[in-house]
């Protein structure tokens, strides 16, 4: 008797011990886990970004898909924990552009990559990241087709055709005789959208040191703003728009002038004001040809990041060290800067002053339209004035993050890595959160892998 | 073009999280299982090699026992890095784990035997998708050990102060293997690193024991077992990862299994019941670091060395089992216990080698007596840790783990 009731006792322990378990195991804990975001003001269900290279995840010269993934639209997608996918229209290694791979880490060595990649997911349009790298604000209204658009997007003769517009843009939209990537946004219903365009309205001419292409002027650049604002009031979503960054606080202008003079192989003249070459004669001034002629090269002048393969070749001895008028830098290898003295708008001085105006229109236009401005140019300005002053750089949580390619900068100089992209994103988060009174969290920055490409043998 | 020699510090911050968390595996009985693991005061059964070699003393003629213990752990990884969208959810794979047993003894005199166990007392193995978010911490990990332990019990004059036992065992580690695969995501395209190594050599420790019982219902018990440091050696692999690494390496590293305190307290309250408390103390904190040693400079590192950083804390577990025999004609022995555990590992070196927590443990288990020389072993254990929410990781994976296992048990004494 005393027996059977401690077995029953017993068994019926064990059973609960099983029975437990048996719970526990059907239980996968999906209750548990990840505090919701609370989005204050703002509806961050349907997200989608708007802009161009920056936005697209390019880096490195190419647009690749390890690289997208780390686009700030994307991280910002993330941290946003939308309840849809954020579709990016991916690119298959090595990308499409001409991506530049490490080929050594010691003694630092890189290459251009020719190879080129394939679009992945066309099937998956349309996407939520709209970002075309080369694209220019005219794109986004494009009344008339003013800017040429369907010719640029769809004609491979025209000369500034350009691939990406097919790969991110729907055809339905493309075969219209005016199209514009407003309809896509449209289309897509969003509820929060970042538009970051007008980069490209001025890179290409900063890229070629002035010779390339010219710039957008920017009384057409604030009217196709307003034009652009006006329509993405009547979406009747929260708007985040972004400034230009300036020219001279991309390492493309200012980096290698910084790392020849570190290297003693230039310095600068202070009682002459001329940047001189170091040479087994001495110290002599630099020339530099410009569009006003050749001159020595002054305190403005910036020999861009696409001249450093002409300073190796002049320190082998390959080409002529350019300390006379007749072996000057070539000009589309210098945006030159104002002299004291001197006649004529500089290059500089052209490309600052663009988008010194271009920013104060986006700024009044983004402020009478209620939407928020992401001032990347104040961002960008403060963090290469700090680095070039005090050899800092941006301030995150593991460390400063100095705007130097393979820290917040790709090797291409211009487009910021996956680290910079995750420091786009993060302010963008604190301007969300501070005006929408959301918590969605900041970006862990030490956790971004940098993802530098190498050159696969 | 020229770059900053900042990118290799950058490299540099890629570590390679080597070893893993709290990995004993206490499960070296089926009775002992049963009993969630409160054995060091028992006695009575050859597998008391592996909990307390005091414990021989009490075990009579020839006994002869072998069982495998199965670990079927469940792991949920909740991301909380950017690398995935916030809260996205990872399975672990199904990583079974076997943990056989292997134990015989002889009674040379009254109060004297000799024995010799087999088993396996460290170990994991840890697998996740190739492309989830922890990749750059772990894929696939796994570390195995086996010890061989002649030992020795022996039961003192009688000092008329009550009974003692007292026992000693050589630990032997004999092989073991530790692997370890994990993404590089510095690079694109991502590489893998790829690590097998081997013990190369069978390493010493020892393990020692008493059982003293000053009345007959009350047993107390100690044991402590040494550290037995074992060198690994093997390859590294550096796969797809053409710039800043060679192809693969020679490497080489020593892991510390740690010591342990035990206390026990054994209670025989009726003739049909024991009841038994153990608290054990681990010294998890010799395990610190992870030094790898390759045979040459990884360029990549600017060194032939790679540190991991483990900063393990001393942890504290408590176990309870209670027993009760003579059913169905005195054939059947029932066992159940519970046990706490902590974990030896910080939040900020959680990782997905072997994902610790503070842990609970559910047990039930029996022994059928088939003939008075053939016994039937068997248990479950179900374990079940704590939500475990972990930032700024060392291992650069943030995230909320949760997890579970499920231990079932079988073997067979033989008494002749």
């Amino acid at each position: 008797m005393m027996n059977s009731q401690i077995y029953r006792t017993f068994l019926s322990g064990l059973t609960c011990i099983l029975m437990l378990s048996a719970v526990s195991s059907c239980d996968r804990f999906s209750g548990l886990g990840v505090d919701p975001i609370e989005p204050g003001i703002a509806d961050l269900s349907n997200y989608l970004a708007v802009g161009n290279s920056f936005t697209a995840g390019y880096q490195n010269n190419a647009l690749y898909r390890s690289g997208q993934e780390y686009s700030y639209p994307n991280l910002l997608a993330r941290q946003f924990r939308t309840p849809q996918e954020f579709i990016q229209p991916y690119i298959s290694d090595p990308g499409l552009g001409n991506r530049i791979e490490l080929t050594s880490l010691n003694p630092l060595e890189t290459r251009v990559n020719p190879e080129q990649g394939q679009p992945v997911n066309q099937g998956e349009k349309p996407f939520h990241n709209l970002g075309i790298p080369g694209g220019l604000l005219v794109d986004y209204a494009n009344p008339n087709n003013i800017g040429n658009l369907k010719e640029r997007a769809t004609d491979p003769d025209h000369p500034a055709f350009n691939p990406f517009y097919q790969i991110v843009i729907q055809p339905s939209e493309l075969s219209k005789s005016a199209p514009r990537i407003h309809n896509e946004v449209v289309a897509l219903n969003p509820t929060l959208v970042t538009f970051w365009m007008g980069t490209n309205d001025i890179m290409g001419f900063v890229a070629s040191g002035g010779e390339g292409s010219s710039f957008t002027d920017p009384a057409t650049f604030a009217q196709l703003y307003q034009l652009s604002a006006q329509l993405l009031a009547s979406l009747e979503t929260d708007v985040v728009v972004y400034t230009v960054p300036r020219a001279t606080s991309l390492p493309f202008v200012f980096n290698l002038r910084r790392d020849l003079r570190n290297d003693n192989l230039i310095s600068f003249n202070q009682s002459t004001g001329v940047w001189e070459l170091t040479t087994g004669q001495g110290s002599l001034p630099i020339y530099i040809r410009t569009d006003g002629g050749t001159r020595k090269m002054q305190l403005f002048d910036f020999p861009l990041m696409s001249a450093s393969g002409y300073f190796s070749a002049v320190f082998t001895g390959e080409i002529a060290p350019p300390v006379t008028s007749d072996t000057a830098i070539p000009d589309f290898l210098v945006l030159d800067g104002p002299v004291s003295g001197g006649s004529g708008d500089s290059e500089l001085a052209l490309a600052l002053g663009a988008v010194n105006q271009y920013n104060t229109a986006i700024r009044s236009i983004a402020n009478s339209a209620g939407f928020l401005v992401m001032d990347a140019q104040v961002l960008f300005s403060t963090v290469a004035g700090e680095f070039l002053s005090e050899g800092g750089g941006y301030a995150s949580g593991s460390g400063t993050l100095r705007p130097i390619p393979g820290e917040l900068f790709s090797f291409d100089g211009i487009h910021t890595g996956n680290v910079g992209n995750a420091v786009l994103a993060n302010e963008t988060i604190k301007l969300l959160n501070s005006n929408f009174g959301s918590n969605i969290p900041l970006i862990d920055i030490s956790s971004i892998p940098e993802g530098f490409p190498t050159a696969v043998q | 073009m020229r770059i900053p020699v900042a990118i290799l510090m950058i490299v540099l911050l890629w570590t390679s999280q080597a070893a893993a968390g709290g990995f004993s595996i206490q499960q070296a009985s089926i009775r002992a299982n049963g009993l969630m693991g409160a054995f060091t005061a028992f006695g009575n059964h050859v597998s008391t090699i592996y909990y307390n070699p005091a414990g021989l003393a009490t075990v009579e003629n020839i006994q002869f026992s072998t069982g495998s213990s199965l670990i079927l752990p469940e792991t949920t990884f909740h991301n909380l890095t950017p690398r995935a969208p916030l809260g996205q959810v990872t399975q672990r794979n199904n990583d079974l784990f076997v943990a056989p047993h292997l134990f015989g003894s002889y009674r040379v005199e009254e109060g004297l035997t000799v024995g010799i166990g087999f088993y396996r007392p460290f170990g994991f193995r840890t697998t996740w998708p190739g492309n989830w978010v922890g990749r750059n911490s772990s894929v696939e990990a796994e570390l195995s050990t086996y010890f061989v332990n002649p030992a020795i019990g022996y039961t003192l004059p009688d000092f008329g102060i009550g009974r003692i036992h007292v026992g000693v065992g050589l630990q032997v580690a004999v092989t073991g293997n530790f692997r370890y695969q994990a993404a590089v995501t510095t690079f694109t395209p991502e590489g893998t690193f790829n690590l097998d190594t081997r013990m190369q050599e069978v390493s010493f420790g020892f393990n020692a024991g008493l059982i003293y019982s000053p009345v007959e219902i009350i047993a107390l018990g100690f044991a402590y077992r040494s550290p037995v440091e074992v060198e690994f050696k093997g390859d590294a692999d550096f796969v797809d990862l053409p710039v800043g690494f060679p192809p693969t390496a020679s490497v080489s590293t020593r892991i510390k299994f740690p010591a342990s305190w035990t206390g026990a307290v054994n209670l025989r309250l009726h003739p049909r019941w024991r009841a038994e408390i153990d608290v054990v103390w681990w010294r998890w904190s010799s395990y610190e670091r992870l030094n790898f040693i390759f045979d040459q400079t990884i360029v990549a590192l600017s060194s032939n060395l790679l540190v991991d950083r483990r900063n393990f804390e001393d942890s504290w577990e408590f176990k309870g089992g209670i027993e009760y025999t003579g059913l169905l004609d005195d054939r059947l022995t029932l066992r159940s216990g519970a046990a706490y555990q902590q974990s030896p590992i910080e939040d900020a070196f959680v990782d997905a080698k072997n994902p610790g927590a503070d842990s609970w443990f559910f047990s039930g288990g029996f022994t059928y007596k088939l003939t008075s020389a053939v016994e039937i072993d068997g248990a479950y254990i179900f374990l079940r840790a704590a939500e475990r929410r972990v930032t700024d990781t060392h291992a650069s994976l943030d995230g909320i783990y949760t997890g579970h296992a499920h231990m079932p048990s079988l073997g067979i004494t033989l008494n002749f």
